[in-house]
């Protein structure tokens, strides 16, 4: 095919699948590829569809902190591939082939980017956690032409700044910064009496920015509320008992912490053997991200714990969501716990990503490039466990809306979970910013 | 040599020191934790070892931290029992003791085991270990003196078996023997009883004193005689568990049950000094067989000449390796006095409950929690890292606390490990060496030695560094990356740190005079040899690498490279690396501190020089030491005290820093112990130390650096293509095709299980052993076209040298670890073993060679080369592995 034809064929791609899209959209009915598609409305004829394997590269946190998210990440990528590979494959011919790499530092990841590229010769790569792994992967996979779906790296950067025009990379897990507008507006629905606000974040970008957002929420929100305190631990701290002594002294009604992992759950046990949540109601903007079984019944029920504003796995609640209740018992199934955040975003990646290349399939009639799966990627919409997901065209994200919810412990669970019956859900178009647009700039416009 | 050139060469090093750049914070968060999970840990004794389970169940971090996670004594199986009755209470399982029968070859004329045959008969067909082992629950029958946790088993693996098939109780055989030998004695059997000239033969049976195990073996032995005749008296002896005693001190015994307790037995050898362990081959199953068979000091005989290489480390590669440790076992078998009958297990129970229990902890069989990297692996359950881990130990400290030659009882040991962070430290599968903070780049060693650059840096008589000049040769040569880091009083490590140690061994194992106040007899006898096959060291190079915690951290790591010129070789190149590197657990000042105290005659640094001195055992912690560091550190301070040989490499104002640094830290922290460990000593008092992690940006390991070594991972050999015997025909090829599958690890929700799967991450090593159980053939098996195939390819070559008869071709398989993309790591506990029978023929045999028998198909190629190749490239990825590891 000449590079001429192919361009055309790209740009019929592009129509072809936008009008798809919003077909989908109107009625609601974009779903995961359950059956392959191997109709070529486009071109009508049979093209021969490659015997061999589709190599995608799984790049995640394998051990370390990262690990605590980075594994299920893993495990929702293969449980995509083994549901796929099982009703044949991709165009029911393709099987998927994951390759495993690490996700380490920047060097050593984007060496093993490199590697899965250029060694491992893989056709589409879904990964990656760390917003600053992603900021050096996306021109990466730019340069390289490996289509990409980052599963998190959430940082505004990345399409901002880095990659205001990608042509290749996408990225599903929602923007950071919704993480914290969306805790606020949990806080203002379910604490909307707080007065006196205490916040403790890490002394890091995350920190900072998580602050300037609540910050920007509270003024917006609750503009009666004060924020009483807010402290910064420095990197590594282990004793938060300065800080615990200054909530205190300052009695916050709320205390949002910023804190992740194994510094959260210090800081929450600390601050539980001093009786700070006899008076003080705790919000987390990242706690239920991790999978549920990282946490002890001894958090303090009522809790407001964020899932990244993407996905926690009891909701939608099963009972009304036959797809969140397949996905958590197909999960169980293969993998003997529940799912965290990263396991349903890197799921719905490589189901986002077999759509597009089946959708560009049909399409074009036969066996789509890189940049054809693009095209069919670029504003296409999924029916993910979590709900719907959509890629937006202009700059790659995916947005959906985010949801939220409290702890509360149930016999039935070891761990705390979320109020099934109490979770705030919040429409995407008003709570995650358009393209180009920052958080704290959009929160004024709101 | 010139003073300008000592000069030129102090003031290259200290300037490539210099350019450590402080660090600035900027911020994001961290995808990397610095040092290992629990953020505290907490050593406290515990006095009723009944209260274990209570503790146990009774764990929680909120309100208050209490309970145990760990402890640390062995318990039996009916405790672990009792135990998880009580709560939610496991064990890690790990190797006890080896019983041993030593059968006195003494020949007064009346002693039965003077004959060579009866002993052989009486270890063979007389004592039942199955019985023995079946009776006793947790122990199992042991037929060598290597089990099959050690790493060199899988070299006698076919050994082991052959004789745990042959050695089976067989009355005749016994009493056959014992004919002959009476015979020979002019003895007799009458009325069922033995007499010697006349009188009644009467044996002596010695078990171990308060020894349950032993007595039952005792009762075998002594019922078993009684029956073919013998008079038995039984007698207990007190028992030596660090060392099996010399034949010379049972006399008047004729068979004497003896135990080994491996813990001990290691721990007897294995010294920390500074961050450098000593003793490397205390893990050495050659020196564990060596200890059962063979008696001290040697003798002439293949077998003990094979040892002597083995422990020399005079061997080079794995297949001399092979060869001599199969010397030493079929030897031992034949020869020894001493034959091994049982393998117990000890236990050690941890809190394994859903929220407050601990896993992930990377153990050897053989030393089981006693080892650095358990303590860089285990994880509290509820927390991805941070966490309260609590140890109880049974015992009281009882040594000093000082890095250099403090820290030797079971308290201060584990306290230390986790304290202090040892250039490299032992890997818990292999029983080799594993990189830690001195990463080993090259190691040459060949024959005909190397030449040491003329600048290179050696320590004259005064203790002051120099250049080595022309002309000077090594035996060895080693090129280190040093992993620098904060110490605990946010000092950055120099260079000066990593020499320090060498002109302190210098000083400190060089006695001068009769009264020399810097000498320590037990430094000298642990590193004296070692220092002084230290011929030269030079700093290559220093690397900057920088050390971003994006947005939040940048700053810049050194990394010195080091070459270290040895008059000493060892066939084990992780020995070899581990034997002298540049490295300091501690700043050089607090070095300089102990030094002058102990000059002063106000401490030693060895409790037998301190006993000895009569001054007390110097102790940065407590006691008597603390006042005297104090005055010391004072006087140094106002004096910014710099050493001589470190002239020129300190600058003053880095001194002052230094001293100043150090003063603080003593003033914050009531203590001297400043390390670049993993964690620091946050309190200690009578009942307790509560240690807290660091998590400096700088330090270089981290969370989950070690954790590829938490589960290990078996093998197994699952078809092979033959169906009977391989037949082939000599000069011809040979091809046999494995399949292996591996475990494959799958964690979930705080737990994990194994799956096997085929799968190349395997070392698959075969070798072609005659009817004498003589290795006439070995190579590693190439990887195939399916996952988990491997192929055999005997060369047309080798099949020409075997004789004509029967050989078995025996396949062992042992797991790798993969880390990154790299497989590496070697796993070679339990191997998995597949006997081939194997026939070679002349040609006119090979013709009417009958149906049931496989002909080997025809295959050409250079199997010595292939091996040699496959050898050199998993040389070359371990090394990557741990390069990338550590950088």
């Amino acid at each position: 095919m000449s590079s001429q034809s192919k361009l055309a064929r790209r740009e019929f791609i592009k129509y072809a699948v936008a009008a798809g899209a919003g077909l989908a959209v109107g009625r609601l009915s974009a779903s995961y590829p359950t059956a392959p598609a191997q109709t070529h409305e486009a071109s009508g004829k049979e093209e021969t569809i490659p015997e061999e394997n589709v190599k995608v590269g799984v790049q995640t946190f394998f051990s370390g902190p990262g690990a605590v998210v980075g594994e299920c990440l893993y495990k929702g990528a293969v449980l995509a591939a083994e549901q796929i590979n099982q009703r044949g494959g991709i165009l029911g011919k393709r099987k998927i082939e994951i390759v495993a790499r690490d996700e380490a530092g920047v060097e050593q990841t984007v060496k093993e980017f490199r590697r899965l590229a250029i060694n491992d010769k893989v056709d589409y790569y879904v990964g990656a956690i760390e917003s600053v792994n992603t900021i050096a992967l996306g021109p990466e996979a730019e340069s390289l032409g490996l289509l990409t779906i980052f599963v998190d790296g959430g940082t505004e950067r990345l399409f901002e700044e880095i990659l205001a025009k990608p042509r290749v990379v996408f990225r599903t897990s929602n923007i950071d910064t919704v993480d914290a507008f969306t805790t606020m507006n949990a806080v203002a629905h379910w604490f909307s009496d707080a007065k006196r606000v205490a916040q403790i974040y890490p002394d890091d970008v995350y920190g900072q920015l998580t602050h300037e957002v609540v910050e920007a929420s509270l003024k917006k929100l609750l503009p009666e509320a004060e924020s009483v305190y807010t402290g910064w631990p420095p990197l590594f701290t282990t004793d938060y008992s300065p800080h615990i002594t200054k909530l205190l002294e300052t009695k916050p009604d709320v205390l949002v912490i910023g804190l992740w992992g194994g510094d959260f759950l210090t800081f929450y046990k600390q601050a539980l053997a001093y009786g700070v949540f006899k008076e003080t109601r705790l919000v987390s903007t990242y706690g239920f991200s991790a999978p549920p079984h990282y946490f002890g019944k001894d958090l303090p029920e009522g809790s407001i714990m964020g899932a990244h504003a993407n996905y926690y796995f009891l909701y939608p609640p099963w009972e009304r969501s036959e797809r969140n209740r397949e996905f958590n018992r197909a999960y169980y199934d293969m993998w003997n716990e529940y799912p965290g955040t990263h396991a349903e975003l890197a799921y719905s990646s490589m189901m986002a990503l077999v759509q597009a290349i089946e959708r560009a399939y049909s399409i074009a009639g036969s066996w789509p490039d890189v940049g054809e799966v693009a095209e069919a990627l670029a504003g296409s919409m999924v029916e993910a466990p979590g709900g719907y997901l959509y890629y937006r065209r202009e700059d790659h994200q995916a947005v959906r809306n985010p949801p939220i919810g409290r702890a509360v412990n149930k016999e039935e669970w070891p761990f705390p979970v979320w109020d099934i019956d109490d979770v705030l859900q919040l429409p995407a178009e008003r709570y995650i910013p358009p393209p180009g647009v920052k958080m704290v700039d959009w929160i004024k416009m709101l | 040599m010139s003073l300008l050139r000592l000069l030129l060469a102090v003031l290259v090093i200290a300037m490539l020191v210099s350019t450590y750049v402080e660090g600035v914070m900027a911020g994001h968060e961290n995808p990397f934790q610095q040092s290992y999970y629990p953020h505290e840990v907490r050593f406290f004794k515990i006095d009723n070892p009944d209260e274990v389970p209570r503790l146990i169940a009774e764990t929680s971090d909120t309100p208050v931290v209490k309970g145990l996670h760990l402890y640390l004594a062995p318990v039996s199986v009916d405790d672990v029992k009792e135990a998880r009755r009580v709560g939610p209470a496991k064990s890690l399982k790990t190797l006890g003791s080896i019983y041993t029968v030593l059968l006195n070859p003494v020949d007064d004329g009346r002693n039965p085991f003077a004959s060579k045959k009866f002993r052989q008969a009486f270890a063979r067909f007389l004592i039942d270990r199955e019985a023995l082992a079946t009776g006793l629950g947790d122990a199992e029958p042991l037929y060598i003196p290597i089990t099959r946790y050690h790493p060199d088993y899988r070299f006698v693996i076919d050994i082991d078996q052959r004789i745990r098939g042959q050695w089976k109780p067989n009355e005749a055989m016994v009493k056959q023997a014992l004919a002959d030998y009476l015979e020979s004695v002019g003895g007799s059997v009458e009325g069922g009883r033995i007499t010697i000239e006349g009188s009644e033969a009467v044996l002596a049976v010695a078990g171990i004193e308060g020894d349950a195990i032993a007595g039952v073996i005792v009762k075998q032995l002594a019922e078993k005689l009684e029956k073919l005749g013998f008079k038995v008296k039984t007698i207990s002896m007190e028992a030596s568990p660090t060392r099996l005693r010399d034949l010379e001190e049972y006399q008047g015994v004729n068979i004497v049950v003896e135990r080994l307790d491996l813990l001990d037995y290691i721990f007897e050898r294995l010294r920390n000094v500074n961050g450098i362990y000593v003793g490397l081959d205390a893990y050495d199953d050659a020196r564990l067989a060596a200890h059962i068979y063979l008696k001290p000091g040697g003798a002439d005989d293949e077998a003990s000449r094979a040892a002597q290489k083995l422990l020399s480390g005079d061997y080079s590669g794995w297949q001399e390796r092979m060869n001599l440790i199969r010397t030493l076992i079929l030897g031992g078998i034949d020869e020894s006095v001493r034959t091994p009958v049982m393998l117990t297990y000890q236990h050690y129970l941890y809190n394994d409950d859903y929220d407050q229990g601990v896993e992930n902890m990377a153990r050897s069989p053989i030393t089981g929690p006693f080892s650095d990297v358990f303590y860089r692996t285990v994880k509290l359950r509820l927390f991805p890292w941070n966490g309260w881990l609590l140890v109880g130990l049974d015992v009281e400290r009882s040594s000093a606390y000082n890095p250099v030659l403090g820290f030797t009882d079971k308290w201060g040991r584990n306290l230390w490990m986790m304290l202090s962070d040892s250039a490299s430290v032992f890997q818990p599968y292999n029983g080799s060496w594993e990189v830690n903070r001195v990463v080993w780049m090259e190691v040459e060693s060949p024959d005909d030695g190397v030449k040491v650059p003329s600048d290179a840096l050696t320590i004259n008589g005064d203790g002051r560094l120099v250049e080595v000049g022309e002309g000077v040769k090594a035996k060895t040569r080693i090129l280190y990356r040093v992993l620098l880091s904060h110490f605990h009083h946010d000092e950055y490590m120099s260079v000066a740190d990593i020499i320090y140690p060498y002109i302190f061994l210098k000083e400190w194992t060089r006695k001068s005079s009769e009264n020399d106040a810097a000498y320590d007899a037990e430094l000298a006898s642990l590193m004296g040899e070692k220092i002084s096959n230290l011929v030269a060291f030079r700093v290559v190079n220093i690397t900057e690498k920088p050390i971003v915690i994006p947005g939040s951290y940048n700053g810049t790591g050194l990394i010195p490279w080091v070459e270290v010129y040895l008059n000493y070789r060892h066939g084990d190149k992780t020995v070899l690396a581990s034997y002298m590197p540049p490295w300091s657990t501690v700043p050089w000042e607090l070095l300089v501190l102990m030094e002058e105290v102990v000059k002063a005659g106000g401490a030693a640094f060895s409790k037998s020089e301190a006993e000895k001195r009569g001054v007390p055992w110097l102790d940065l912690v407590r006691g008597p030491s603390i006042p005297l560091l104090e005055q010391e550190l004072e006087r140094l301070s106002k004096a910014n005290y710099i050493p001589p040989a470190l002239a020129g490499l300190v600058k003053p104002e880095e001194a002052a820093k230094r001293w100043s640094a150090l003063k603080s830290w003593y003033e914050q922290h009531g203590h001297f112990l400043v390390t670049n460990g993993p964690y620091y000593l946050s309190s200690s008092n009578a009942t307790m130390d509560v240690i807290t992690v660091t998590r400096m940006p700088t330090y270089p390991l981290g969370v989950g650096s070690y954790d590829y070594l938490s589960i290990p991972r078996y093998t197994k050999i699952t078809s092979e293509s033959s169906s009977g015997v391989l037949v082939v025909k000599k000069g011809e090829g040979l091809r046999l095709n494995i399949s292996v599958e591996v475990e494959e690890i799958m964690r979930f929700a705080r737990n994990f299980t194994k799956k096997w799967r085929p799968s190349y991450m395997a070392d698959v090593m075969y070798f072609i052993a005659d009817e004498d159980s003589r290795v006439n053939y070995v190579g590693l098996a190439e990887r195939g076209g399916e996952k988990g195939e491997f192929i055999i390819r005997i060369s047309p070559d080798i099949t020409s040298q075997l004789s004509a008869g029967n050989y078995t071709m025996n396949i062992v398989t042992t797991a790798r670890y993969k880390y990154f993309s790299w497989p590496e790591t070697v796993n070679l506990m339990l191997p998995y073993l597949k006997s081939v029978p194997l026939k070679v023929v002349g040609g006119e045999e090979a013709a009417s060679s009958g149906a049931g028998e496989r002909r080997a198909g025809l295959e050409f190629g250079a199997m010595a080369l292939l091996a040699s190749f496959l050898a050199a490239i998993l040389i070359v990825l371990i090394r990557r592995a741990s390069r990338a590891r550590h950088t």
